[in-house]
């Protein structure tokens, strides 16, 4: 079943080839929709980290084991496995009242940015909760304010755990489709995958698009290993 | 260090600050789009819903039923029985794979019919879609809820001469039976989810017309605030109700509590 799977990759990325080798002219359309698609991930991801991380922080230092705190949690966790198609029709809501924004392409990087607000939130406070507590008290007895502490230690120290949830967050962005649909639906800046939605199955642009989108998710995961794998947290030599 | 002290007020504020605001604009949202959905649900006959509820609720348990234990049993192989960098290879194609997005599975999907010359998609066949779509992301599932397994209990199993491929079956599956379950409910809810395959199935294949088909393909045509733009609303209620009520009917277990052992051990 593995082997299934790897075939799958594979023949989606030789299709691509093929396409490729035999419309040459594919080409240019795929790399446009490839650069508003890394534009418009790129956007989205910028406008979910601040508060993100705020709300991150807010979990991890302020409300900690409050109630509220343990119901946002909960909120979160499950907002992260709504169906994308639900977050389409809360950006639909939200941009169709304020009108104006709907069927731009801000309002795409909205919606995406909407969409992975939960995970980047609860993944950022796991970050967070997992710097050692005697850095932070070895911060504070040496003199630093709490605020100090947390923007020069704790967040530091967490930055490697959110840069892996950012990684996961552009994979989700380049791959989803549906919610884009739901405000955008006859952009003209369509990305890669509205650009693969709506050409012709049998089509050399299809088929090249669909291979970028393969590639795309291999090089995610491949940059999302690569960061979790050195990110175990460690306490700077100094302390040891 | 648990809460901020008073000598620095002005973080704490900030933080609370957007909290808030994050908070209750998504409240208020959730709420307008509650509104509608309700709103949807009393205008409409609820007969009108039913059919494509139904298609989402069979498509699902196909693809559960399809793709939930073929994805368990790879898990066992990734977690259990593969060795050194095998493992590794397992779980990096099973990631790709989770990642890859649903448009280039329904793409792959109405390519490959198109070879083997099907004509009309049906339900069955949308079933095996998702059900190849959820494998990757229910074996992940599995094979992290595998790895929650305590080594002292293969260590006592293989201890008392059970082989590794006896040690997976017999010990370990069996203790982290919730986990497994909590995955084919991720995987039931990811299949009843999934958006722009079926949506793609339905309108160039002629497939079923489910919850989220029908909601991408009327959302640009209904006008706002009608009736019809409404039960769009309400189809995604039923949708939430179906994918969430079966998320948590298989809720994950709590995070490693002292009695997931067995009592023997201790």
């Amino acid at each position: 079943m593995l082997l299934g799977l790897a075939a799958l990759l594979g023949a989606l990325l030789l299709a691509g080839a093929l396409g490729l080798r035999a419309h040459p002219e594919a080409l240019r359309p795929a790399l446009l929709a490839l650069g508003r698609s890394a534009r418009l991930a790129l956007l989205s991801t910028a406008l979910a980290l601040g508060p993100a991380l705020a709300l991150g922080l807010w979990l991890a230092r302020v409300a900690d084991t409050s109630r509220l705190a343990r119901a946002v949690r909960g909120a979160l966790d499950a907002a992260s496995a709504l169906p994308a198609v639900v977050f389409g029709l809360a950006g639909w809501t939200l941009f169709s009242a304020a009108s104006g924004l709907h069927g731009t392409a801000l309002s795409m990087a909205l919606v995406l940015a909407m969409l992975n607000l939960p995970s980047l939130a609860s993944l950022s406070e796991r970050a967070l909760q997992a710097v050692p507590h005697e850095l932070e008290e070895a911060s504070l007895a040496l003199g630093a304010s709490q605020s100090e502490t947390i923007l020069r230690v704790s967040l530091p120290l967490a930055s490697r755990g959110v840069l892996a949830a950012v990684t996961l967050c552009l994979g989700r962005a380049f791959a989803e489709c549906a919610p884009l649909l739901c405000v955008a639906p006859d952009t003209p800046e369509a990305p890669l995958t509205v650009m693969l939605w709506r050409a012709p199955t049998d089509s050399a642009e299809a088929a090249v698009s669909a291979s970028l989108l393969a590639a795309l998710a291999l090089a995610t995961t491949a940059a999302g290993h690569r960061l979790r794998r050195g990110g175990d947290i460690r306490a700077p030599g100094v302390l040891r | 260090m648990n809460a901020l002290g008073a000598g620095d007020r002005w973080l704490a504020r900030a933080l609370r600050a957007v909290a808030a605001l994050l908070l209750t604009g998504s409240a208020a949202l959730a709420a307008a789009m509650l509104a509608r959905g309700v709103h949807g649900l009393v205008e409409t006959d609820l007969r009108a819903l039913l059919p494509a509820t139904r298609a989402t609720l069979s498509c699902a348990v196909v693809a559960t039923a399809l793709g939930a234990l073929p994805g368990m049993a790879v898990a066992v192989y990734t977690a259990e029985l593969s060795e050194g960098p095998w493992r590794e290879r397992a779980v990096r194609v099973l990631e790709v794979c989770a990642a890859l997005p649903g448009v280039v599975f329904g793409f792959a999907a109405l390519r490959l019919l198109g070879l083997l010359g099907v004509g009309r998609v049906s339900t069955l066949v949308t079933g095996v879609v998702l059900a190849v779509m959820i494998l990757p992301t229910v074996a992940l599932l599995s094979v992290e809820a595998l790895r929650g397994a305590p080594e002292a209990l293969r260590e006592a199993s293989e201890a008392l001469g059970a082989s590794a491929w006896q040690t997976a079956w017999r010990v370990v599956v069996p203790s982290r039976w919730r986990g497994l379950a909590a995955a084919a409910g991720a995987g039931f809810a990811r299949a009843a989810g999934e958006t722009v395959a079926v949506q793609l199935l339905a309108s160039r294949g002629g497939g079923p017309r489910t919850l989220t088909a029908r909601i991408i393909d009327e959302l640009p045509r209904a006008p706002t605030s009608s009736p019809w733009n409404h039960s769009l609303f309400a189809m995604s209620l039923m949708l939430l109700i179906l994918s969430t009520g079966v998320a948590l009917l298989a809720r994950p277990p709590a995070r490693s509590s002292p009695s997931d052992e067995p009592s023997s051990l201790r």
